[in-house]
């Protein structure tokens, strides 16, 4: 039984763009 | 106990099994018996008292980042928080203001049609920008975030400088005087750009700046041609050289049929400029045009297969409001055999993209579309509100007007936007929480529905194979 945790699980997903419309900037993303 | 609904697995080479849940957004490399375990208790609800120690370790460790579920039904109810609390997260205010609809470009896709260069009512007035000013601070100090995002967009935003720092300037000094932080960006075709306004802005929050770029030089000069058919792509490079150092540029680029296959040119050439390692992410999106007039040839791809023309739906609609994501029903499978074309495009852009080291969208994490958020807002020149930048060529689907009037065909458009949750028709598909039934502009352009999913499973699933080998490659090195 092998588990390699490689992300763990969040409470809180925010997702900064929007990557289906040329509309949405790269804001943040330093 | 049992399986997530939102699991999905990769097999890898050596028989691991790379696991994904879309809903925690956990992600786990674990071995065959592992999954035969989960499968176990999809199978046999009674099975789970004649588990070993170290299969009930496991199931705990699964259970811990969202794989395994006390029942599903309970994880729907799930799910309908997590959208629920997307739509009320007032830890951000995100406005995106559209300066004005006028344009120096003359791109021939562009889903807000030719507003050239003319009617004053396109181009947002210092008066209103101060009325826009006003309103984003009542929202501030209604919802008080932790963070304003002001987004700039048009048309082209750098056409109308006195209006963008007017409100950036207004809102910066609001905000700050609540301790708010405020973050800029802007959305320009790079023609205007200049380190002095970069350095005008930097003070008040930019982070960010993208520019399109449509292929190499001579493919986007063909295509984003200045309104006199100039070309435009070697003054838009000297402006990302100028401007590199001072703040992160973003390349956003928009693909045919015709121009997909220079984009490893364009990638080629951006990697060998100076300004390559200050790049933020290169990103593309699909347009689609109208037919082909009949017998003109088929377009073909770089290595000469003959493709599918993507075919708009419908002539009397708009061109996809500047965003394939054409059709598919619920997850029972695509209606739309063009969108075979453009997700495999996407997922061949995405491979060259970072293959040459540049960063680029995963293709897995998609959504919940911002248009979901309660506290997020597009502006429109006159001070009209919309739901997202996709609408804003449609007077009949505006929300509101800054002013606080409210028509009976705005208060009917906010009410359908409120009340939109596509992803109810998505049945059990596992990508439900980062898709969210797709994009509402795309549906509503091409099936004049924008409540009906558009799906592109196919896209996920090819990002979600690289997001896997990206992820056990990553790990190799800490696996046991």
């Amino acid at each position: 039984m092998k588990i390699t945790i490689v992300k763990v699980a969040q409470k809180h997903l925010t997702r900064e763009i929007c990557p289906w419309m040329v509309t949405i900037p790269p804001e943040g993303k330093q | 106990m049992q399986p997530s609904t939102f699991n999905l697995r990769v097999p890898m080479p050596d028989g691991d099994v790379f696991l994904l849940n879309t809903l925690t957004d956990a992600q786990l490399i674990v071995s065959g018996d592992v999954v035969a375990l989960l499968d176990r208790i999809g199978g046999d609800a009674g099975g789970q008292a004649a588990l070993g120690a170290d299969q009930r370790d496991a199931l705990l460790t699964l259970a811990e980042h969202g794989f395994v579920v006390t029942d599903q039904g309970a994880e729907r109810a799930s799910l309908e928080s997590f959208f629920a609390a997307f739509r009320e997260d007032a830890s951000q205010l995100r406005i995106t203001i559209l300066t004005t609809l006028q344009c120096n470009f003359a791109c021939d896709y562009c889903y807000q049609g030719d507003h050239g260069i003319g009617p004053a009512g396109e181009k947002m007035s210092l008066e209103t920008a101060a009325r826009v000013a006003g309103w984003i601070a009542r929202q501030v100090d209604a919802v008080k975030p932790s963070r304003l995002v002001l987004t700039f967009f048009g048309g082209e935003p750098l056409l109308n400088i006195p209006a963008l720092m007017h409100i950036a300037e207004t809102c910066h000094a609001h905000a700050d005087a609540r301790g708010i932080e405020q973050i800029v960006s802007i959305i320009t075709n790079g023609l205007l750009l200049t380190p002095e306004l970069v350095d005008r802005l930097l003070p008040l929050g930019l982070t960010g700046v993208k520019v399109t770029l449509d292929g190499d030089r001579e493919t986007h000069d063909r295509v984003r041609p200045l309104r006199g058919g100039q070309g435009t792509f070697d003054r838009i490079i000297e402006n990302v050289r100028r401007v590199a150092d001072r703040v992160p540029v973003a390349i956003g680029g928009n693909f045919d049929v015709s121009t997909a296959d220079r984009y490893p040119a364009l990638l080629d050439f951006l990697k060998a400029e100076a300004f390559a390692p200050r790049l933020s992410t290169i990103t593309f999106k699909p347009v689609i045009k109208p037919a082909a007039a009949p017998g003109a040839p088929a377009p073909r791809t770089v290595d000469g297969k003959m493709l599918i023309p993507v075919t708009a739906v419908g002539q009397n609609r708009p061109p996809l409001n500047g965003s394939c994501l054409s059709v598919a029903g619920a997850s029972s499978g695509s209606i739309c055999d063009n969108c075979h074309f453009v997700d495999d495009q996407m997922s061949f852009l995405r491979e060259e993209t970072r293959r040459r080291g540049f960063a680029t969208a995963d293709g897995v994490h998609m959504g919940p579309c911002e248009l979901y958020r309660r506290h997020s807002h597009t502006i429109g020149p006159d001070g009209s509100l919309y739901a997202c930048p996709g609408f804003t060529g449609e007077n009949a689907l505006s929300v509101g007007h800054i002013s606080g009037r409210r028509d009976t065909v705005q208060a009917d458009a906010a009410g359908r936007f409120d009340k939109l949750a596509p992803w109810r028709q998505c049945g059990d598909c596992s990508f439900i929480p980062v898709c969210g039934g797709g994009c509402a502009v795309a549906a509503h352009a091409e099936l004049g529905d924008m409540e009906t999913p558009s799906c592109h499973k196919r896209s996920f699933e090819s990002a979600l194979v690289s997001l896997a080998e990206e992820a056990v490659g990553a790990a190799t090195g800490r696996v046991q």
